[in-house]
């Protein structure tokens, strides 16, 4: 357990300390996902006093877009030399691999969402009554996208065509995420509708769990079938 | 080493693509202290047989199975007994070759990995370039990084698909020194190559490989070499 | 292998008959028992169609994933038997596909007739929807992730998370879409005609669905026998 431990924390601070070393998904992912704030802006935003109502939607649909290119980006680095491999062949037990994998994975996407959002709540001149909530949602949202964006793009990453197929394989499990996510968040920015927050985000929490469990266990099989 | 010795065993291996067989039902044992050249024509299925005993592919028939002294190891065991060095060469690019190192040694449960990594990157002559990240590297010294993870790793059985690409001719003869010094150390060693004064001074076995048929199992040596590399010419071009 | 074959072939003529004779049986009842629904008129006919699809597509759902579950389990161990649940898998996944096709169609024509509009994300609907996707996403794995064998694995593994997927779909879908009408799921069957209808209609959509799904097994099966023949020569040619 303690050598799972320290590889856990090996294989997690590799991927942190490539990533500081040549900022590559940071830079890139945020820039795209400031990108289509400013594209949203400009296809939703000639009435802002409907922004509260376009708001959560588009907060979630950059950050569902935004992760997704990350995700694949994540695991090119592994695909060059066969790197994957190099952890898979090691004694480290494979949901040890996956769960460093997908925890790389949540942290890049987080980085990512910070300036997003800030420039969002900007652009949108949105207020966040209820941080708390709003946090909880993204956090759990984002274990849910990483838990299966980062079981299919390492299934993934010696696909050809792997660029659309991760969207086309993961977006129909993270619809009932993303309708979560949405919902909370126009509670938290006040919009007028209503919703139990707390189910919604138990909800969050239930899906991570069972997904938590589904994957760890569908990895160590799926890559060695 | 103070450990029961290790045994490594293909039983009947076949790997089918398409309608094709890239292996076909190769069984042979590889013992301790064997040094084990396999040779075979570009496309006769060594880097699949390789790659099929270091578990990277699975086996479509039979099994491999590693045993030390009596007792079949568990797969975690296997893998950590077992070091794979493939052409793609399973060190990440972007980082420095002493980070490869250290992070190889902790991923394979070394006790002192950042003092190994310094023993190793002296050992493969990296010590002036171990702080350069590995994109950087030409691919002789991309080929010594990755010789050095085997090192780093503790595998007691190595298994190489043609380990001297791009090395020079300095670093070829080091190279096979180095697989030498392995065999009389206890480990089993596999190496792939086209190069009959490889198998001449480094093997002490050949496997000649045919069409993904083991066609030949021959001593090391001179004598071994020629009658392998005759095996495998079979008059074509 | 080969033994056996025509037993199944067999069964496969008598499920294709068995098919026919009771989607026959079921337009005769839609169409001549029932009555003529009261509100909607001729137009509720099509949800004896419709609803007997989409349970039987969810049954295909649920099948395909059992298979996925067995090809991961059994793996590489039993290459005979990892063949079967894959077989399954593909047949039930196509077989969902077309079912599926079938559900999308009728459900806009009906809606158009029953709300004026042609879609509306009705939570039975939406999740038909999101199951058909998965599908999809199944079969483009299968085609497009790799190797044959690399592919079948990782689709297998889509198959075994929808099940839980489909779970919160369901649920999220439910309270996501707000008051759509439900009426007519609820008080369509009022009278015993409809209801023997409808029960015709699951069961003729059954029946062809299993119908389909067996015979595309015979076609894999067939595949793989003349796969494994070609192995053999293989094999045995220098």
């Amino acid at each position: 357990m303690k050598d799972e431990i320290r590889r856990y924390l090996a294989i997690v601070g590799k991927d942190l300390r490539v990533e500081f070393r040549t900022r590559e998904i940071l830079y890139t992912t945020t820039l795209f996902a400031l990108l289509l704030v400013v594209i949203f802006a400009f296809a939703f935003l000639s009435d802002q006093s409907k922004s509260r109502i376009y708001g959560p939607g588009i907060v979630w649909v950059t950050v569902l877009f935004a992760t997704t290119v990350g995700q694949n980006r994540l695991f090119d680095r592994e695909r060059e030399n066969d790197c994957l491999w190099s952890l898979l062949l090691s004694p480290a037990a494979p949901s040890t691999v996956f769960l460093a994998k997908a925890t790389a994975q949540v942290a890049f996407a987080l980085l990512m969402q910070v300036p997003t959002i800030v420039l969002i709540l900007v652009f949108f001149d949105l207020q966040i009554t209820d941080p708390l909530s709003f946090v909880a949602s993204l956090a759990l949202g984002n274990v849910a996208l990483g838990l299966i964006g980062t079981l299919f793009a390492a299934m993934l990453m010696n696909a050809r065509m792997k660029e659309v197929l991760l969207p086309l394989v993961t977006y129909p499990v993270f619809v009932p995420v993303v309708i979560a996510g949405v919902k909370v968040t126009a509670v938290a920015v006040g919009a007028p509708v209503v919703e139990d927050v707390d189910t919604w985000l138990r909800f969050l929490a239930g899906f991570d769990m069972i997904f938590g469990v589904v994957t760890v266990a569908l990895f160590g099989r799926m890559v060695r079938a | 080493m103070n450990d029961a010795p290790l045994r490594l065993d293909c039983e009947g291996v076949a790997r089918v693509y398409g309608r094709r067989h890239v292996l076909r039902d190769v069984s042979f044992t590889a013992g301790a202290g064997e040094v084990v050249a396999v040779v075979g024509r570009n496309g006769a299925g060594k880097s699949t047989l390789l790659s099929i005993l270091a578990g990277r592919r699975q086996a479509d028939r039979g099994r491999v199975v590693v045993t030390e002294g009596d007792r079949p190891a568990g797969a975690a065991k296997a893998r950590s007994w077992l070091g794979f060095l493939p052409h793609d060469l399973l060190v990440y690019p972007d980082l420095s070759a002493r980070e490869n190192l250290v992070f190889t040694g902790v991923l394979h449960g070394q006790a002192r990995p950042v003092e190994r990594a310094v023993e190793v990157l002296a050992a493969v002559g990296l010590t002036a370039d171990a702080d350069r990240t590995v994109r950087t590297f030409s691919r002789g010294m991309q080929q010594r990084t990755a010789i050095g993870r085997l090192m780093a790793s503790g595998a007691r059985a190595w298994l190489l698909d043609e380990p001297s690409t791009g090395l020079d001719e300095f670093g070829r003869r080091w190279l096979l020194g180095l697989l030498a010094d392995q065999g009389r150390a206890g480990r089993i060693v596999l190496f792939s190559t086209h190069h009959p004064s490889e198998v001449e001074s480094a093997a002490t076995r050949v496997l000649v490989l045919d069409g993904g048929r083991l066609v030949a199992d021959l001593p090391g040596g001179a004598g071994g070499a020629s009658a392998a590399f005759a095996r495998v010419d079979g008059g074509r071009p | 292998m080969a033994k056996g074959g025509s037993g199944a072939v067999g069964i496969g003529y008598g499920l294709t008959v068995a098919a026919a004779g009771m989607l026959a049986t079921a337009i005769y009842a839609v169409f001549l028992v029932a009555p003529v629904e009261a509100t909607l008129g001729i137009s509720q006919k099509i949800f004896y169609f419709h609803v007997g699809s989409a349970i039987n597509m969810l049954l295909s759902f649920a099948v395909c994933a059992m298979a996925g579950l067995a090809y991961l389990t059994v793996g590489g161990a039993r290459p005979h038997w990892a063949g079967i649940a894959d077989a399954v898998g593909v047949a039930t996944a196509e077989v969902g596909v077309t079912l599926g096709a079938i559900v999308l169609v009728t459900g806009p024509l009906w809606a158009r007739k029953a709300w004026g509009t042609w879609w509306t994300w009705e939570p039975r609907l939406t999740l038909s929807l999101m199951v058909f996707l998965l599908f999809l996403a199944y079969l483009a794995l299968r085609a497009f992730a790799g190797s044959d064998r690399f592919g079948r694995g990782v689709a297998a593994g889509l198959s075994i998370l929808g099940i839980p997927a489909v779970y919160f779909i369901h649920f999220a879908v439910e309270r996501w879409g707000g008051a759509h009408p439900q009426v007519v799921y609820k008080g369509g069957l009022s009278q015993p005609g409809m209801r023997l209808a409808f029960g015709l209609s699951v069961a003729a959509m059954f029946l062809f669905a299993a119908a389909l799904a067996w015979l595309r097994i015979l076609t894999e099966r067939e595949r793989r026998q003349l796969d494994a023949l070609y192995l053999e020569v293989d094999r045995r040619s220098e």
